[in-house]
């Protein structure tokens, strides 16, 4: 017998071992609990060094965080089949201990709509019809004035409450 | 001969209408106008008298309109008469002089001002748009009516619309507002309409964007800065951006700021170019000058959410043998300025060749947005120099258990 024969029973314990201290000198990875789909456009995931761009079928794990910019969407498809749709500027958090609609629901908004933020700005009714002043061929109205700052006040409060970091 | 001859019969009545034409102009500039080109109009002393004055100004003015109803000056006069006593044939010559002299100053000035008198803001505000189109050095005066306009509930649709025809005046309009204090939120939601459309300006951008850092408002700030990247530029944005120095940092945001003031000012030079022995890659090269040092030669705006992290890089230090060296620090910045330091690196002194270096960073709650810069060694606000070059390459800041 020679001693390559010999040494066989030997090697599949031996590989075993080593791939089990391999393994176990990893870092647990956390698992995958979902992926994107339908990417569009620029979309990022946080990562252990910072946000990176996010391809199709991407794997998220819990915690790390999914940012679309403009013209960009995604959707995140969790592996139980629950879909979250991320519209441009939103942001949206992997976690796994909600229901669907309660995920759905999270996906945020990171800059105020348009819309809404003109709302603020008009709410205190401050336009120029009413405190705009012209004399003679020289207009002239202090920017405070007219801003509708109150209406502001409201929306910076508002977006003052969303202090979570973007990455 | 024959040739030449030709063309006459057919010339003859040509200048034979011209000359009419001609004649028919200068009698009629001769009657409306004086030599100097002015309109023979009353004085404005007596224009400008209310309308129970002197019957015979108006009947001048009148008078001055009968013979060219097409002059806008004196409907412009006129319309100002009858403003206040009768408003409806005031609009009307206003109207009129509008149509005739559409990019006219005082013509544009004059209506939009009657018409924001009036409460008619949409109309002023068309008017007024011609006017900072047409005249630059309006817009000083002119951008704060139309952001009270454009910025409120009645005037969101004409905003739309500008954004959509997004004529050349938009991005200084843009500026000016941020500069005058408009809330950068309402700002950023518009901007991001700008910047999805790629109209927007870096002008824009960086004021926006500065501004809501100083608010406190880092979520914001770095979304609104994210819409501002290339494609290739999201593809690692990390925490640190830009952190091999490969591309030419753009000064906003959330890229590298180097100092741009001479170097006999501030006893260094920041830039970035290819590194020795890096295979022609580049890095960030101080050069310091061994005089006392003023500022800070390269920083970055971070946003970080709490928690641990661990910094990494290259450095490359020559000659670094005046002072008590130079370190990377890492500070909270709160209302817009650096504060307390959170993690510093060690410090660069004396010389080496390409050496990794690395610190722990622990970013605290409450810290939502941070500065990375380099610093002289020394207690805080104490004069420091230095002298020698240090190189700095491969930023990386890793989330770490």
């Amino acid at each position: 017998m020679s001693i390559i024969h010999r040494l066989m029973p030997l090697v599949a314990p031996a590989l075993a071992l080593a791939l089990a201290s391999h393994a176990w000198a990893q870092p647990a990875q956390p698992a995958g609990v979902a992926h994107l789909q339908h990417v569009t456009g620029n979309v990022l995931v946080s990562k252990e060094t910072g946000l990176a761009s996010g391809s199709e079928s991407a794997l998220l794990t819990p915690g790390s965080r999914v940012i679309t910019t403009a013209n960009s969407e995604v959707t995140v498809v969790y592996d139980n089949g629950c879909e979250v749709k991320l519209k441009p500027n939103q942001r949206f958090e992997v976690v796994t201990d909600k229901p669907c609609s309660m995920l759905q629901a999270r996906a945020e908004s990171i800059l105020a709509e348009p819309a809404a933020a003109v709302a603020a700005a008009g709410s205190t009714g401050a336009l120029v019809a009413t405190s705009g002043l012209v004399v003679g061929s020289s207009v002239a109205v202090p920017l405070a004035a007219v801003g509708g700052l109150a209406g502001l006040a409201a929306l910076q409060s508002t977006r003052e409450s969303q202090a979570v970091s973007p990455h | 001969m024959a040739a030449l001859a030709r063309p006459w019969p057919a010339a003859v009545p040509i200048a034979v209408v011209a000359l009419a034409i001609a004649w028919r102009i200068l009698v009629v500039n001769g009657v409306l106008y004086d030599l100097n080109g002015r309109p023979h109009l009353p004085s404005p002393s007596t224009a400008a008298a209310p309308m129970a004055e002197p019957p015979e100004a108006s009947r001048l003015l009148a008078d001055a309109l009968r013979s060219n109803p097409a002059e806008v000056a004196a409907l412009l006069m006129w319309a100002a008469e009858a403003r206040d006593a009768e408003p409806e044939r005031a609009e009307r010559a206003y109207r009129v002089a509008v149509d005739l002299a559409p990019a006219d100053r005082d013509v544009l000035n004059s209506a939009a001002a009657f018409f924001l008198a009036r409460g008619r803001v949409s109309e002023a505000v068309d008017l007024l748009q011609r006017l900072v189109d047409q005249y630059p050095d309006t817009r000083e005066q002119v951008f704060p009516l139309l952001a009270g306009y454009f910025f409120s509930a009645e005037g969101a649709n004409a905003w739309h619309e500008v954004a959509a025809r997004n004529p050349p005046w938009v991005a200084s309009f843009v500026v000016s507002s941020c500069e005058h204090g408009l809330d950068p939120s309402v700002l950023a939601a518009l901007l991001v309409k700008r910047m999805a459309a790629a109209a927007a300006t870096q002008s824009e951008i960086a004021c926006v964007v500065e501004r809501l850092r100083a608010a406190g408002r880092w979520n914001e700030a770095y979304q609104l800065w994210l819409n501002s990247l290339s494609r290739a530029q999201l593809a690692n944005v990390g925490f640190v951006f830009n952190g091999g120095f490969e591309t030419a940092p753009a000064p906003t945001g959330f890229d590298w700021t180097l100092s741009s003031r001479p170097e006999r000012e501030t006893g260094y030079a920041a830039e970035i170019v290819r590194a020795p022995g890096t295979g022609g890659r580049q890095a960030l090269r101080v050069a310091y000058t061994g005089k006392r040092q003023y500022g800070v030669p390269a920083a970055q705006y971070l946003a970080v959410p709490p928690g641990n992290y661990a910094f990494a890089g290259m450095a490359r230090i020559e000659r670094m043998t005046l002072g008590r060296g130079v370190q990377w620090t890492i500070r909270c910045v709160a209302e817009g300025k650096p504060g307390a330091v959170v993690a510093h690196s060690e410090r660069f002194i004396g010389s080496s060749e390409w050496q990794p270096f690395g610190f722990d960073v622990a970013i605290p709650a409450g810290c939502d947005g941070q500065v990375l810069q380099l610093e002289p060694v020394g207690p805080e606000g104490s004069v420091a120099f230095a002298g020698g070059t240090a190189w700095f390459d491969d930023f990386v800041l890793r989330r770490v258990p």
